[in-house]
């Protein structure tokens, strides 16, 4: 049943103009800045554009169902509340590992067509290195989507950002140092994604993996015990 | 009532992830990350001895290397942090190039405004790899890691030292 949930994620996030435009983007740009590098390929740049697909695409995840009335209606499938979150957030994830795996492998695989020196460890780490990010910022978006209706949770997840900004510019300008070291913290918290330079996974990536580990799953806790204690009017015991 | 039907919209305390994401969190605060790369705080001083674009001479006995860079530039930060201020990188750099760091902000000056033309810079950071008469040898757009970097001085070497015995008589 989960599985129906993910593949209607899939197809309810993705079949859309934006996120459809953003996910053939991504794998064009990787592809263009290939042939665009002159003498190695290190990484597919187009793959930076995943955290930014991330947004789009989780965007009212579970929001845009509570205010729509949909929720209602999944509410009453054969199926936990986590399941129903699960099969949402995994769906997403879904969609950005293939345009991640997608454009690494059209841009990669092209450069090696040709004839270039590819980079594949330091390419793929790279490619992972954005999916973290993304998938980072996936969990930020459902730990904002199952407590805000709407799209409410973008405005959440970028006001961070601007809270961020506002801080260090504060501190930068008044020279309170503790408003500068919380805005620059808040600013590396919201885009962390461990360094994973050639898959040489030494104890500094290690730990950076811990991090990012700690992250995710804090949201994602949030997330989940939040939207099973959510009175939706209907399927909470 | 069967048990698909039991599980209709059933909430539960998902406590298996409470309980991963205190354990991790503990874990986390034990054993800290690294500052991450390219942040805003005082950078390690590059060790590689960069020349200014006016100080290249006329006739170069090693082969230039040019880093095309901006102040704004993050991955430009980045590359200087992993890069060019490791030891290992800038001793090899030293020994083999003549590294001369190229500034956008510069770019108003004829000296730098001519290498930019050159060399046709349009992105950030550009590595370009040129021989005494200023042909270029290889470049390199774009951020790639200290490994990565290496290689492609390495491989930019070997081609110069190939054309330099070709044009010997």
């Amino acid at each position: 049943m989960m599985a129906t949930i993910l593949w209607h994620t899939v197809r309810q996030r993705l079949l859309r103009p934006l996120p459809l435009a953003l996910c053939l983007g991504t794998v064009v740009a990787s592809v263009v800045a290939s042939l665009w590098t002159t003498e190695e390929v290190s990484g597919p740049m187009g793959a930076a554009f995943l955290p930014l697909l991330a947004v789009v695409l989780a965007a009212g995840l579970i929001g845009r169902d509570v205010e729509n009335g949909s929720m209602h209606l999944l509410l009453a499938r054969p199926l936990t509340r986590s399941q129903l979150l699960a099969g949402r957030v995994f769906g997403v994830l879904v969609v950005l590992l293939a345009t991640g795996l997608a454009g690494w492998a059209l841009s990669a695989g092209g450069a090696w067509l040709r004839g270039g020196d590819v980079d594949w460890a330091t390419s793929s780490a790279t490619m992972a290195e954005h999916f973290l990010r993304a998938s980072w910022w996936v969990a930020l978006l459902v730990a904002g989507s199952v407590a805000l209706s709407g799209y409410r949770d973008v405005a959440l997840f970028f006001g961070a950002f601007l809270v961020a900004e506002l801080l260090s510019a504060i501190g930068e300008n008044t020279g309170l140092r503790w408003f500068l070291r919380a805005g620059l913290w808040l600013f590396r918290e919201l885009t962390f994604a461990p360094h994973l330079e050639s898959w040489s996974l030494g104890n500094s990536a290690a730990r950076q993996l811990l991090h990012y580990a700690s992250n995710v799953t804090l949201a994602l806790a949030f997330a989940f015990w939040y939207f099973n204690r959510r009175e939706m009017g209907y399927g909470r015991e | 009532m069967d048990g698909n039907e039991k599980a209709k919209g059933q909430s539960r305390v998902p406590w298996f992830l409470l309980g991963l994401a205190g354990a991790l969190l503990i874990l986390r605060v034990l054993f800290p990350a690294p500052s991450p790369r390219g942040s805003l705080e005082p950078q390690p001083e590059e060790k590689v001895s960069w020349h200014k674009p006016e100080e290249v001479p006329q006739d170069p006995d090693k082969p230039l290397l040019y880093d095309f860079t901006a102040s704004w530039c993050a991955p430009c930060r980045i590359q200087a942090q992993e890069v060019f201020a490791d030891q290992e990188a800038a001793t090899f750099i030293n020994e083999t190039f003549i590294p001369v760091k190229v500034p956008q902000e510069r770019q108003g000056e004829k000296i730098v405004a001519e290498l930019f033309e050159r060399f046709k810079v349009e992105a950030f950071p550009t590595l370009v790899v040129a021989d005494a008469s200023g042909q270029v040898v290889a470049s390199q757009r774009g951020y790639i890691s200290k490994k990565a970097t290496l290689r492609f001085l390495q491989r930019a070497l070997e081609k110069h030292n190939a054309q330099t015995q070709d044009k010997k008589p």
